[in-house]
């Protein structure tokens, strides 16, 4: 219940009480590593992050890890003008660190007394990099709220199974390269064919067959294989075989559980592979922690890239783009303020598709969601500005992500080039209202999956109420209330005007009351089950967060799509006939 | 063989052992599976699921019918494997058996699974033993069986397990044991209405159609059948059956094509001494299924190159029998862009380089509402129908 907006009748941002979490730009990890002295001689600044009430970091050295916490003086009487300063908080027992460690803390608090935590946090905020926090508070996955229960018996009021996204298994690597996956026949065909989306379970799931320029090689093991101890062996002929056809950039080398249980590793490969025949092998395992396996080779292919002494500010390599169109837009909305794009990276990872990558001062990400698990670390160690912020989803979104690419980069005149966007689609955008304020969309779950679907931030990037209101929708939540009457009471709200369009909340309690909510002049109900019953027994159809794209032309065309939807409600004059999914 | 092999070749996916597991168990009413298994029990699932629009196995509201023993959070797969699971796996047995639909329980491991040595068949036992559902273990062959394994140990284990008393049998009464029951679409109800109406012409009345969508009050009406007509899907069931029963056993061929329909006819019209009654049928049925298939045949289809990707040998063999009788001629991957005839399902994007009609499992792209048989004379006409449409869809396309 903590993260429903009853209050905030506008679907918009809302954070947790301490505010989204930050890690640290280049700028405001160049400041506070002053503020630290250097860090301290032979020792690592890492995983540094903040939010309102605090700025975690770790120091390291060798095998050691210092985790620390920095936070703002509380005084019961603050004298008046007093800004307060900082205290710095060592987790764990400080009497069990070593005496060179404890006299480290207090030396570094010491230095941190005064400084004026709000200030601080300012500074840092100018160019601090938005994550989706995985400790943070979220929805579960679809892997632990679905995929891992067998028991789906009592969830008859779930729609909302979000797929957190993992991007890192959709990584490119440019025009010409392999990946090899290492398993089983049991476990290679575990799924269905990825074109078949139409037929799929959940309705978000990729539809595309693979990627242009990648020779998918399927290592299978067999029974023979494993019983007789020779897939260690297979292995390496694999990985040799497929660095001699054709001569590809990269091998991408995945393992999956078999071989992870028998042991196999690439190891003693990788020497001859990569030196001899000069094919770098990147090697993701089922068991292996992705995160650092992705930044080290980001890292080694950022340290094979030439950059220029002096960087061109204007120059900046574009992340996380989607599609063609998600390109295009973002390109001229960069343009817009007079940047140019240079490359696009993630998912493609040849650096060298983008040859004056290395005159780039900075890496701006369009939608970053799903990307988590690589950070931006590499990026900053070698020079570049990163702008992670929320995706430019709407209206409000991409005025905000102009603001945030312009204020982080130094550059002028986004609000003007928000007005040159805007005008440019006003009359387009007026159209598509007049006819989405005439639909009714429905968002149905329990508090949780409502607050979801109606606050921006760490989950989908966008809040989907607030998109659709900018379209001008009617938005209805129906929320789930546990069987309370209490509960019944207090979740409903009337419907009040929102954006262009209107939201409302409508509690419900039981299958029929659910039922008869959805045979209530709706139009288009929320589900990322694909053929979900309960929206086929009347006629209904589903969308999922997946119709929405960044920028304006992606929120036009989302509210096209979103209206034909609408509109493809069969057996109009038959849904009696419809089977009904209430017992 | 080479472990290394690509998409861009010519042979046919070879599906591995649960596959068949999960569609014999999507063809029995009231059968749960419990696989011990990590989540992707559920994925693979999917695969049914896109195959067969009405299967049971991953109900939107419900107790997945294909349930993994990897119940547990925050622990990696491989790794719990290490871990004592025997708790966990007994309380998903427990789960899964007080479901009040659950008929029938099987149990068995996926591949990495089945490399353990843990005590799945015991704990099966321990709650055979209970009462209640009838619990069975089917041996794993993850690791080196097929698809069709799947299929035929899973029939196997339920040939063990029900209920059958010998001395039932009642001429007359046939239990037909190997039909691959592979979706609950107008297509397999085709064949199983086909295969009932050729017993019906010689006398037999079908008391119990092994597998077809019934429950296990289905499987043990075999009891009832004075024969066994064995098909090639479930030859070991079908042994078993007739042991445990009593009753005769008749192996016959998949009545795919003229000439098989009319083996099948004569195989099952010897058996029960209607040979006669067998010829006159084929004399009748033969002649009419080539006068309605002619224009579609000599017109359309003859005299083209036939490529057949498949790895059910069964329906393989079947195929080529009809390719013969439709004067198609042997073709392989150079036929490809060309104007051959492919028999393949839709593990592959065969529909760009031949005339592609969708046969065997997987089939996503066809999903029929009216009745569409590929068995006996019926089916010879509808694969007439679907050769013919895919070959002038393939010159319409250029």
């Amino acid at each position: 219940m903590r993260d429903f907006q009853m209050n905030d009748r506008t679907p918009s941002q809302s954070h947790p009480p301490d505010g989204p979490r930050q890690q640290l730009g280049r700028d405001g990890l160049a400041h506070f590593k002053s503020l630290l002295g250097g860090p301290p001689a032979g020792w690592e600044l890492e995983q540094a992050a903040f939010s309102a009430r605090s700025l975690e970091f770790s120091l390291v050295k060798d095998s050691r890890r210092l985790k620390l916490d920095l936070s703002p003086q509380l005084s019961r009487a603050p004298a008046a003008g007093a800004v307060g300063g900082c205290v710095l908080r060592p987790r764990g027992n400080e009497e069990d660190f070593p005496a060179e460690e404890r006299e480290l803390v207090r030396g570094l608090a010491a230095a941190l007394a005064g400084t004026n935590f709000v200030a601080l946090l300012n500074r840092l905020r100018r160019d601090g990099l938005l994550y989706s926090d995985p400790d943070g508070n979220r929805a579960p996955s679809r892997l632990d709220g679905y995929f891992r229960r067998n028991d789906h018996r009592a969830g008859f009021w779930k729609f909302v199974y979000p797929q957190w996204r993992c991007l890192e298994e959709k990584l490119v690597l440019g025009a010409h390269w392999v990946r090899i996956n290492y398993s089983t026949l049991e476990c290679r065909l575990s799924n269905p064919d990825p074109a078949t989306s139409s037929l799929r379970y959940f309705a978000d799931e990729p539809s595309d067959r693979g990627e242009d320029g990648c020779r998918n090689v399927e290592a299978v093991m067999s029974e023979a294989d494993i019983v007789g101890g020779r897939t260690q062996e297979m292995l390496g002929r694999v990985l040799e075989s497929a660095a001699r056809e054709g001569k590809p950039a990269f091998v991408h080398l995945n393992t999956t559980c078999m071989p992870e249980l028998l042991g196999d590793t690439p190891v003693p490969f990788l020497a001859r592979v990569e030196g001899e025949l000069g094919v770098p092998v990147f090697w993701t395992s089922k068991t292996r922690p992705g995160g650092p396996i992705y930044a080290a080779w980001i890292d080694r292919l950022l340290n094979a890239t030439e950059f220029a002494a002096r960087r061109d500010p204007r120059a900046v390599l574009l992340a996380g783009a989607a599609s063609a169109d998600a390109l295009a837009e973002a390109g001229a909305l960069l343009a817009g303020l007079g940047l140019r794009v240079v490359g696009n990276v993630f998912p493609n990872l040849d650096f060298r598709d983008a040859p004056e990558m290395g005159v780039a001062g900075a890496v701006v990400w369009l939608d970053p969601l799903g990307w988590e698990t690589i950070a931006d670390g590499a990026f900053l160690r070698h020079g570049l500005a990163v702008v992670r912020h929320h995706p430019p989803y709407g209206l409000a979104g991409t005025r905000a992500w102009l603001g945030r690419v312009a204020s982080v980069l130094g550059l002028d005149d986004a609000e003007k080039a928000w007005t040159r966007v805007e005008d440019a689609r006003a009359a387009e955008l007026d159209a598509l209202r007049g006819e989405c304020r005439r639909r009714t969309v429905v968002l149905a779950g329990d508090p949780a999956d409502v607050a979801l679907l109606t606050s921006a931030g760490r989950a989908l990037g966008f809040s989907v109420a607030g998109l659709l209101c900018e379209l001008g929708f009617n938005v209805r939540c129906l929320v789930w209330d546990g069987g309370s009457a209490a509960n019944r009471r207090t979740l409903r709200r009337p419907k009040t005007a929102s954006g262009a369009g209107t939201v409302e909340f409508v509690p419900f309690g039981t299958p029929a009351q659910l039922d008869r909510e959805l045979g209530r002049g709706v139009d288009l109900v929320f589900s990322h089950i694909n053929h979900d019953r309960r929206l086929r027994a009347h006629g209904l159809m589903g969308f999922t967060e997946a119709a929405f794209e960044p920028g304006l032309d992606g929120i036009l065309r989302a509210g096209r799509r979103l209206l034909d939807k609408c509109r493809a409600r069969p057996f109009a004059r038959h849904r009696a006939c419809l089977t009904p999914w209430t017992p | 063989m080479d472990p290394v092999s690509q998409s861009e070749t010519l042979e046919a996916t070879r599906l591995p052992f649960l596959n068949g597991v999960y569609v014999a168990v999507d063809a029995v009413d009231g059968a749960y599976l419990i696989v011990d298994g990590p989540y992707c029990v559920f994925t693979k699932a999917e695969m049914q699921y896109c195959h067969n629009l009405r299967s049971r196995l991953i109900p939107q509201f419900g107790y997945n019918r294909v349930a993994h023993t990897a119940e547990i959070l925050n622990t990696e797969e491989v790794q719990s494997l290490s871990t004592d699971r025997v708790a966990q796996v007994e309380a998903v047995f427990a789960k899964v058996g007080s479901l009040p639909d659950a008929e029938i329980v099987l149990a068995t491991s996926f591949d990495f699974h089945e490399l353990v040595n843990f005590p799945l068949k015991e704990i099966a036992r321990q709650h055979a033993a209970k009462g209640g559902a009838l619990v069975a273990h089917v041996p794993s062959r993850s690791l080196g069986g097929t698809w069709l394994d799947g299929y035929a140990a899973t029939c196997s284990a339920l040939a063990r397990a029900v209920t059958l008393r010998p001395g039932r049998g009642r001429k007359n009464a046939v239990a037909v044991i190997g039909h691959l029951r592979d979706r609950d679409e107008p297509d397999d109800a085709g064949n199983r209405r086909e295969l009932a109406r050729l017993l019906e012409a010689l006398g037999l009345h079908v008391v119990s159609l092994w597998l077809s969508g019934g429950g296990r009050a289905e499987l043990e009406a075999a009891e009832k059948a004075g024969l066994v007509i064995s098909l090639p899907y479930a030859r070991e069931a079908a042994k078993i059956v007739a042991e445990r029963t009593g009753a005769e056993l008749c192996e016959v061929d998949l009545p795919l094509g003229l000439g098989a329909t009319e083996k099948f006819l004569k195989t099952v019209g010897a058996h029960v001494g209607r040979g006669a009654r067998a010829n006159k049928i084929i004399d009748l049925e033969s002649a009419a299924a080539v006068r309605d298939t002619q224009a579609h045949v000599q017109r359309l289809i003859a005299g083209r190159a036939a490529v057949i990707i498949q790895d059910d040998p069964h329906l393989a063999a079947g195929l080529r029998g009809l390719c013969v009788e439709f004067g198609l001629l042997d073709g392989g991957p150079g036929d490809a862009g060309g104007r051959a005839l492919c028999f393949a399902p839709t593990t592959g994007d065969y529909a760009s380089d031949f005339a592609h009609v969708p046969i065997g499992y997987p089939n996503y792209v066809e999903h029929p509402v009216s009745e569409r048989p590929f068995l006996g004379y019926a089916g010879f006409r509808h694969l007439a129908d679907r050769a013919a449409e895919a070959v002038l869809r393939r010159e319409a396309r250029g």
